[in-house]
């Protein structure tokens, strides 16, 4: 289970490394911003209304801090067709649309090679480093929203 | 030793009633019409679906907070909404019904109804005091509800076009634990209702009158697994998904996570709630909607594309 977790941790970064440079952030000299990934569980897409913790949380956050600081990917698990994929890629334009979703978000086909199970979506705060600080599940209370908000401006000081 | 094998038999009999029943009757499908596809900004995830006497369509798409209408060809002919708590909008458009005039929906995060023109001009909200979780809109002033609130369910409730309750009765004796009492319903010609668990494997007949005439196990479960959720036991997989009724008042069930082909089992039920006939859908399908004019529509590449089917009768064939 540890095993799995690690994987699953090491997989997340290893997609983020990959994307980093694309969206600028690689090599960043920005040492005092802590960063937010999204992780979006597909399951949670085929029921829009279990992801309307995640859109609140993002309407709470600084137009500065989802442009530039946040990155969304979305977990796919072991659907490995070519059609699942398209299926999925279609729904993820859609929803990135509708709701105006202001930063990237990754179709991620490689988390389903790693045998864990995708368990809701999440968010997972990391440093100038790529070290992760903290990670919540959604639907997020409001105590967890107050620990994200003190990360970010805590690392922005 | 032959006794035993006999009580073996029996008992292999009374478990497996499905696939060993003789179907009467020969259903098959003929697909006519396809809408939406992968490669189109048709359909994103379409959630309910309703026909009228001409034979449009109307669609709820909960991913796109929209509702749409489509000719019985499948061409796109108009759509509306946005997501937003204001008329005509939709947080999670879901049931979808219709009558001569006028098109309803409800909306899984909203209580209410929300009624549209033919040509999806918001007109007008009904309001309720609970969520709903199935609807089928008998005429304008009868619509049939079930929800999914603590206080309320385990009952049908009828409410007349400005949403006061002028009916209820319930289809469970005792209170049950948390969503067991989940159902989906259609109602018969003559005011009866058939009840098809989310969670059990039972399926029931109501008359008129709202007393059981009749009451089914179809896969012989005896429970579902459950996964604690806070204080709550939360069922976990679907026994059967949807019910809908043809015109010649034959019961269609759309069968879930237990069937021997998951969401795309259909058993089909007489009016006596004897099994006639089964077939199976070419794609898994959240629901079942079958048109007056004869034509079943499903579900298929996970709510990006719906499919009309002309049911074909064996004495038809």
């Amino acid at each position: 289970m540890r095993s799995l977790s690690k994987c699953k941790g090491i997989s997340i970064i290893f997609i983020f490394i990959l994307i980093c440079p694309i969206y600028g952030w690689e090599g960043s000299q920005d040492r005092c911003g802590v960063k937010l990934i999204f992780l979006i569980d597909v399951n949670d897409l085929m029921c829009i209304s279990c992801l309307e913790s995640l859109l609140e949380f993002c309407d709470s956050l600084p137009d500065e801090t989802l442009k530039e600081r946040s990155f969304g990917i979305m977990m796919v698990g072991k659907k490995e067709t070519e059609k699942s994929f398209r299926i999925v890629q279609k729904k993820l334009n859609c929803f990135v649309k509708t709701n105006q979703i202001k930063f990237p978000v990754h179709l991620d086909r490689s988390s389903g090679n790693c045998g864990f199970e995708i368990n809701g979506s999440a968010v997972i705060c990391i440093d100038f480093k790529n070290n992760v600080i903290r990670k919540f599940k959604f639907p997020l209370s409001r105590f967890q929203k107050t620990q994200i908000f003190s990360v970010i401006s805590g690392h922005s000081e | 030793m032959f006794r035993l094998f006999f009580l073996l038999w029996i008992l292999f009999l009374g478990l497996t009633p499905i696939s060993l029943a003789l179907d009467s009757l020969k259903i098959e499908l003929d697909e006519r019409v396809a809408i939406g596809s992968l490669n189109d900004d048709l359909l994103f995830q379409w959630a309910g679906v309703a026909v009228d006497m001409d034979g449009n369509i109307f669609l709820s798409d909960a991913l796109e907070y929209t509702i749409k209408k489509f000719d019985s060809d499948g061409r796109f002919l108009r759509k509306t909404g946005r997501k937003g708590k204001g008329p005509g909008e939709f947080l999670a458009p879901r049931y979808i019904d219709c009558t001569r005039d006028w098109v309803y929906v409800t909306d899984q995060e909203m209580w209410g109804i929300q009624v549209f023109d033919k040509d999806l001009h918001f007109v007008r909200h009904i309001p309720l005091s609970f969520p709903i979780s199935d609807m089928k809109v008998m005429d304008d002033d009868h619509i049939a509800l079930v929800t999914v609130s603590y206080e309320t369910s385990g009952k049908i409730f009828i409410v007349n076009g400005k949403g006061k309750i002028t009916r209820s009765f319930p289809y469970v004796e005792e209170n049950s634990s948390f969503m067991m009492d989940m159902v989906d319903f259609v109602p018969g010609p003559n005011g009866e209702f058939y009840i098809a668990y989310s969670f059990q494997d039972k399926i029931e007949k109501f008359d008129a009158q709202g007393s059981n005439v009749w009451r089914r196990h179809l896969l012989q479960m005896r429970k579902v697994n459950k996964q604690k959720f806070n204080s709550f036991d939360i069922p976990t997989e679907v026994i059967f998904k949807d019910v809908a009724i043809d015109k010649r008042g034959l019961i269609y069930i759309l069968g879930g996570h237990h069937s021997k082909h998951r969401s795309r089992d259909v058993y089909v039920l007489d009016g006596n709630g004897d099994l006639v006939a089964s077939f199976v859908l070419p794609d898994p399908s959240h629901c079942l909607y079958i048109d007056i004019h004869g034509y079943l529509y499903s579900r298929a590449n996970e709510g990006v594309t719906l499919k009309k089917y002309k049911l074909i009768y064996g004495d038809d064939l």
